[in-house]
Formats: C-alpha cells, sequence, structure tokens
C-alpha cells in the first residue's frame, strides 16, 4: 500500500478561484496575448484580417469562437516560407534565451520555438505547480532519465523541480542500468521519464537483479511525453513494480509548459491549468464545442509563450472534460478524464470498429506476463486486419502463453464491438523498447 | 484586471511596486550588462509572482524579457 503524498497548493490564488473570476482573468490574459500577435506578428495580423477579426471584437468569454483555429501545418509551413522561426514570431531573436523544437516523430520538419526569460520562468512555473500538486517537495531528489537534447522533453521539468528547490540529477547519456545504478546511488525519491521508458527501466532492474520497490527510494514517478501514465492498467503495472506513486503530466513544444497534470489525489484525471492555458474540446470535424463527459480534441491558447503565439490551437489529442468537482482536492481546475487519451489520427477504422492503441494498451496492461506489445495493421484480401503482437516475460511457460492469448484476444474483442483481433505470441527481447515516445502502431496497409 | 486586494493588500502593493520599479530601471540605457542581465532575470521572476496573484498580466518583450 503506497502511503499518500502531501496535499497542498502551489499558487492558491488561482487554483482555488472562483470559476467565473477564472474565465475574467482568461479574457483579460486572452485579450493581451491576442493585441500583441496582432500588432507585432504579421502571421497573425494577416491571419485575424482573413478571418473578419479584430482583437477588440473579443469582448466576453465565449466570443473565442470568433477566432480562427491554428494547425501545426500553418506554422511548419509560415517557418519554411520565412525561415527560421516564420513572421508568426512576435519578437526578435535578440531577446530569446533558449530554442526547442518538437520531437519530428512524424517524419515532418520540426516546429521551432524561441523562449524569452520570462516565457521560460513562465514554462517552469507551470511544472512547478504541477508537480508540487502531485506532492513533490523540496526535500525531494529527482532523477531526470531523458537525453537533455533540443526536444523539449523533461526540460521543463527539471527547471520547474528546482523552482520547488528539488535537488535534481540529470540522468543524461548513459545507459539504462547505468541510469538505475545512479538514481539509487543518489537516493532519488522522484523519477522522471516516458511511461514507455519507466517500464523500460522496469525490466532492466529485474535483468540486473534489482528490485526497485525494495532497493531504490523513489516514492514518485513523474510522466510525461505520451498517454499511459494516466490507462489504469498500465498505471497499475508501474506502480506495482516501482512501489512508487505514478504521476501523469502533459505538456507540448508549441505551447511550452504543462497544460495537464494529475493532483495527488490522482482521480483518474488531470487537472487543466487553467491559469495558464485557456483550453476548449471540439468535435473534430464541426470545430463546434462539446459538452462535459463527451470525447473531442483539444485546443489549447497558451499564456506563457507569447513569442510564437498560441492561440485556439489544434493539438490533435483527443480528450474528454469533467467538471472540477469530479476531483476532492478542491481545485477549481477542470479536468480530462485519464489524461490525454491519444491522438485523433491515432483512431484507425478497423472493418467499421474504431480502434484506439491506448484502449489496447489499456487491455494488455491489465495482464502481467506481457513484457512489451505491437499492434500491425494489414490487409488480408482487401480487408483490413489486426494483430496483436505479444512479448511474455521469458519464464512464461507455454501453456500459460496460450491461455494469455486467447485471453487477451478475448477481451480486446469484447472491447471492441466483437472485432476480431489476431493475437501473435513472439519470443523473449523480438519487440523495439522505448526511451521517448514510444512507436507500438504498425500500419502495413 | 481592477482585482479585489485581498487581505495580503499590503503584501501585493509591495510585490507591485518591486515589479513597476523594476520595468522603469530596464527602460534605462545606462545599465552595466551585469546590473541588466540580472535586472531582466529578476523582472522575468516577480512578473510570475504579479501574474500568479492575478494582480497584472503584460508581454515584456520591449524590455528584453
Amino acid at each position: 500500500m503506497l502511503s499518500k503524498k502531501p496535499v497542498g497548493y502551489w499558487n492558491p490564488k488561482t487554483e482555488l478561484m472562483p470559476r467565473e473570476q477564472l474565465r475574467q482573468w482568461q479574457l483579460k490574459k486572452l485579450q493581451t496575448v491576442l493585441s500583441w500577435a496582432y500588432d507585432r506578428s504579421p502571421f497573425w495580423q494577416r491571419k485575424l484580417k482573413s478571418a473578419g477579426v479584430h482583437p477588440s471584437d473579443i469582448r466576453q468569454f465565449e466570443d473565442i469562437q470568433y477566432l480562427p483555429f491554428l494547425t501545426k501545418n500553418e506554422i511548419l509551413e509560415d517557418q519554411q516560407e520565412h525561415p527560421l522561426y516564420g513572421d508568426i514570431q512576435s519578437a526578435p531573436l535578440s531577446i530569446a534565451m533558449i530554442y526547442h523544437q518538437t520531437s519530428g516523430t512524424s517524419g515532418k520538419a520540426p516546429v521551432r520555438t524561441l523562449d524569452s526569460p520570462r516565457d521560460w520562468n513562465w514554462c517552469s512555473s507551470s511544472w512547478a505547480s504541477g508537480l508540487y500538486a502531485f506532492g513533490v517537495r523540496s526535500t525531494d531528489v529527482a532523477y531526470l532519465a531523458f537525453g537533455y537534447g533540443s526536444f523539449i522533453g523533461f526540460w521543463g521539468a527539471h527547471y520547474g523541480l528546482q523552482k520547488i528547490g528539488v535537488c535534481t540529477v540529470a540522468g543524461g547519456a548513459q545507459s539504462s542500468e547505468s541510469r538505475i545504478r545512479q538514481m539509487i546511488d543518489v537516493q532519488a525519491t522522484a523519477v522522471v521519464a516516458t511511461p514507455s521508458y519507466v517500464i523500460r527501466l522496469a525490466q532492466v532492474a529485474e535483468e540486473m537483479g534489482v528490485n526497485l520497490a525494495r532497493d531504490t527510494k523513489v516514492e514518485m514517478i513523474l510522466a510525461a511525453g505520451e498517454p499511459g501514465a494516466n490507462i489504469p492498467g498500465t498505471k497499475a503495472m508501474i506502480e506495482k513494480a516501482w512501489g512508487a506513486h505514478l504521476g501523469d503530466f502533459a505538456g507540448m513544444t508549441e505551447s511550452g509548459g504543462i497544460a495537464v497534470f494529475e493532483c495527488n489525489e490522482k482521480p483518474g484525471a488531470g487537472h487543466i491549468q487553467e491559469d495558464h492555458f485557456l483550453e476548449e474540446v471540439i468535435d473534430p470535424a464541426t470545430g463546434k464545442w462539446v459538452d462535459y463527459g463527451q470525447k473531442g480534441e483539444r485546443v489549447t491558447t497558451s499564456f506563457g509563450r507569447i513569442m510564437l503565439p498560441l492561440i485556439r490551437y489544434r493539438t490533435g489529442d483527443l480528450v474528454e472534460r469533467m467538471p472540477a468537482s469530479r476531483c476532492t482536492c478542491g481545485r477549481t481546475w477542470d479536468l480530462y478524464r485519464e489524461g490525454i487519451l491519444g491522438r485523433t489520427d491515432d483512431m484507425k477504422l478497423i472493418r467499421g470498429t474504431n480502434v484506439f492503441p491506448s484502449a489496447i494498451e489499456g487491455v494488455v496492461r491489465r495482464f502481467e506476463a506481457i513484457r512489451e506489445f505491437q499492434i500491425v495493421l494489414w490487409k488480408k484480401n482487401y480487408i483490413d486486419e489486426v494483430t496483436v503482437k505479444l512479448e511474455p516475460l521469458p519464464e512464461t511457460p507455454p501453456d500459460v502463453q496460450n491461455k494469455l492469448s486467447a485471453d487477451i484476444g478475448r477481451e480486446l474483442s469484447e472491447a471492441h464491438e466483437g472485432l476480431r483481433f489476431n493475437i501473435e505470441i513472439v519470443g523473449p527481447g523480438t519487440l523495439p523498447t522505448f526511451e521517448l515516445k514510444s512507436k507500438r502502431l504498425v500500419d502495413l496497409r | 484586471m481592477n482585482n479585489p486586494v485581498t487581505a495580503d493588500a499590503e503584501l501585493e502593493e509591495r510585490i507591485l511596486r518591486v515589479y513597476n520599479d523594476l520595468k522603469d530601471i530596464l527602460r534605462r540605457e545606462d545599465l552595466a550588462p551585469s546590473v541588466r542581465a540580472n535586472a531582466v532575470q529578476a523582472l522575468a521572476d516577480v512578473s510570475q509572482i504579479v501574474n500568479d496573484l492575478a494582480l497584472e498580466f503584460e508581454v515584456l518583450y520591449d524590455l528584453g524579457v
């Protein structure tokens, strides 16, 4: 049984702010960002003029719906037409203090971002707010297991932890074995990594004969970078392997900071940082707002990074919004059920049924004997097929493997309107493992 | 924002004074590099305080912050 982490608010002024007052504060920030973008960014001036909107038209909260959406492709095209940073930039390079870019996992050119001293301070503040809510305190020692490259990754977490007063240990370019030895050596109480890499570290530790729950002082795992930490089966598996609380944090390079965090109550949802972001959930097809409890695409406006004004940005993240009252922590900030559920473009249509990789993960991770998995989409006689490759733990006997195959196939089918899944058991070490964002879906169609 | 001044009115007024003083300092053009660099960092920090307390929200790029 994990002991509960301490309750506390990083900034009670806004975390407990009544929602109507919060809306007014958001409106004031939106008006400021919008006016600045219109005056200083040629891209935004063109975009708003072509939409027939002037910043002075935004007088009340609901008026945000008059503003056009921004897409990643627009930013990429602008940055290619006006290298390096596009004329979306609203301030000169001379005041930037740090450069980042998107991970480029989609195979496209990266989005380039700059932050001023104020913007970067904000970025670390948004992380600090979420980390503190989960229970991180100045007495902690945090081990950051990531590569410290130009991808924003956990840079914000690094500075957010330091803002709280945490002692940070940079686990940069080294092997998983070295990282495990180092986090034991420095007596780390918190580990920062992607969910996939946290699972990988647990596997490597087992191979080394290290029992993470017994041999380390880790009490918290602070995960971001991909869905997983709020998928119940994945969360349970990681928390058992590490003997530690697993927290889910979500941000993106384009906006800076983190927009969603899990508090110490662990309500199966992530709070939206509503003083730092204005978040909307829309029907991807119509662009209209959807109600609480309906899945839709997350649209974000950042109040922190204004060098690249990110206003009504279509993130492609799939979310389901819930009212703040669904969590007992007292914050007035709304929630996303299970954090980021996946990507709207992750959804695959297989023989008329919607299939999300995160939903498959949710089933597979309930089975502790499965070490890794991979989803393969292919065609047989022009008909879509889905195969889930399962890599059991090496010592799993053949009869148990057969039962796993049958049980997982049945549960996947039940979770997908009776869709038939092909299950293939593969040998130890066959499937790839991941340090940053995982790629468990292979589409051969 | 016209945010109501709370029970911490005196504290909030002092923070706003520091914030505005730092902005005034950074408008000067005769600052030594070390003074400017540290004043920029200080204003970045204090601007986050006034932001967190919902007292003020401004873009400070013209001051290099």
